[in-house]
């Protein structure tokens, strides 16, 4: 194309024209803090293991033991915590490894890959945790349901003699239980919507390519 | 970092500096943004600095960390309108020898460009920078096939885009 040949010769005289920074902005420049997307990715992904971690930890409290004991899921807490906090390690030494391979100095295809890498070890983890959430509140909502005398209260006594729990309630605690869920979802979802939307946009465009051969 | 060393960066990036701002002028519509990018790709290069063996050259290595910081890591601001003032700065065409519609042409194809997509901008410009394919394939991570491939339809954008 002779049109682009031809920028490309004012391409070159066009250098003159440009700014010059004074060797000292240059100090101060190199001396400020970057507002790229890896920090906002590195800020956002430490509170988000510091959110869930902290919510983890709050809810257990004596009180919440105690009440665990009484539905008998106090060995179960124990473990599931354990195995929690195990899993948390493993998935901060991910995030941090991943975090650490990320260098602007590879080629842009590695470099976006690897970002997006960083950003799915912490998915990995809400994801975790929202479905932790949701198991363990299924068998605490179980085990409410068969110990818990607050809810024997509830229980219906049909005609047969059986007992079973009005189907509203379990209905409204489902509904209640899945809003919530949702809600983080939904939030989680468009924050990351719109700090990476560019990126991921980016990626796809260099690797549709390659994948094509 | 030792002392050193950062002046030893300061002055390379200082005498380099050209690269930065020829960036700066693909990838930003305003003033206010371009001196954004340009701070946000020498703090990248600064941080990037120590691990610089000079097994390449320093320019070279500049191209690759000021383009994945333009492509990747540079968050736009919502605020950046383009503006005319900016464009007749910024893309003041160089030569006075032209007659007006080679400037017109000229003015025509620095704002096509403009409106390519952050990938295809890295191509173009490389390419005006001239660059060998097998270079600009190793900065983006591309095979040298799919390099040429995807600047002749970068091309073939910027002829559709002059047409209209």
């Amino acid at each position: 194309m002779d049109e682009l040949e031809f920028l490309k010769e004012d391409w070159k005289r066009q250098e003159a024209d440009l700014p010059k920074v004074s060797i000292d902005s240059l100090y101060r420049m190199i001396h400020k803090r970057s507002s790229s997307i890896m920090k906002w990715i590195l800020y956002i992904s430490i509170i988000e293991f510091l959110f869930w971690t902290v919510l983890n930890a709050f809810t257990i409290n004596t009180k919440s033991l105690n009440s665990l004991k009484e539905l008998h899921l106090y060995e179960f807490e124990i473990v599931a915590t354990i195995i929690h906090y195990c899993l948390l390690i493993y998935f901060i030494y991910i995030f941090y490894k991943n975090y650490k391979e990320v260098q602007t100095t590879e080629n842009t295809s590695v470099l976006m890959k690897r970002i997006l890498k960083v950003r799915k070890t912490v998915n990995y983890y809400v994801i975790y945790n929202l479905v932790m959430a949701f198991v363990i509140g299924m068998i605490v909502f179980i085990a409410s349901a068969m110990y818990s005398p607050k809810i024997q209260k509830l229980y219906i006594v049909g005609e047969d003699g059986s007992t079973t729990l009005p189907l509203s309630f379990i209905i409204s605690f489902l509904a209640m239980f899945l809003f919530m869920i949702g809600i983080f979802w939904l939030f989680y979802k468009l924050l990351y919507g719109i700090l990476l939307r560019r990126l991921h946009r980016n990626y796809k465009e260099l690797n549709k390519l390659e994948l094509r051969n | 970092m030792d002392p050193q060393l950062e002046k030893q960066f300061v002055t390379q990036l200082e005498a380099n500096q050209n690269i930065v701002h020829k960036i700066c002028r693909l990838y930003t519509h305003d003033q206010e943004s371009h001196n954004d990018l340009f701070q946000e790709i020498t703090i990248q290069l600064f941080k990037a600095y120590p691990k610089f063996r000079g097994d390449s050259k320093f320019s070279t290595w500049m191209y690759r960390v000021g383009l994945n910081t333009s492509i990747t890591l540079y968050r736009k601001s919502k605020r950046s309108i383009r503006t005319q003032d900016y464009d007749s700065v910024m893309f003041k065409i160089a030569s006075t020898e032209y007659d007006n519609t080679v400037e017109e042409q000229l003015k025509l194809m620095y704002s096509a460009i403009r409106q390519l997509s952050d990938i295809d901008k890295a191509l173009v410009f490389l390419y005006l920078e001239d660059k060998p394919y097998s270079e600009i394939s190793e900065t983006l991570g591309i095979s040298e096939v799919n390099a040429r491939v995807k600047m002749n339809r970068v091309k073939g954008k910027l002829k559709d885009l002059l047409n209209v």
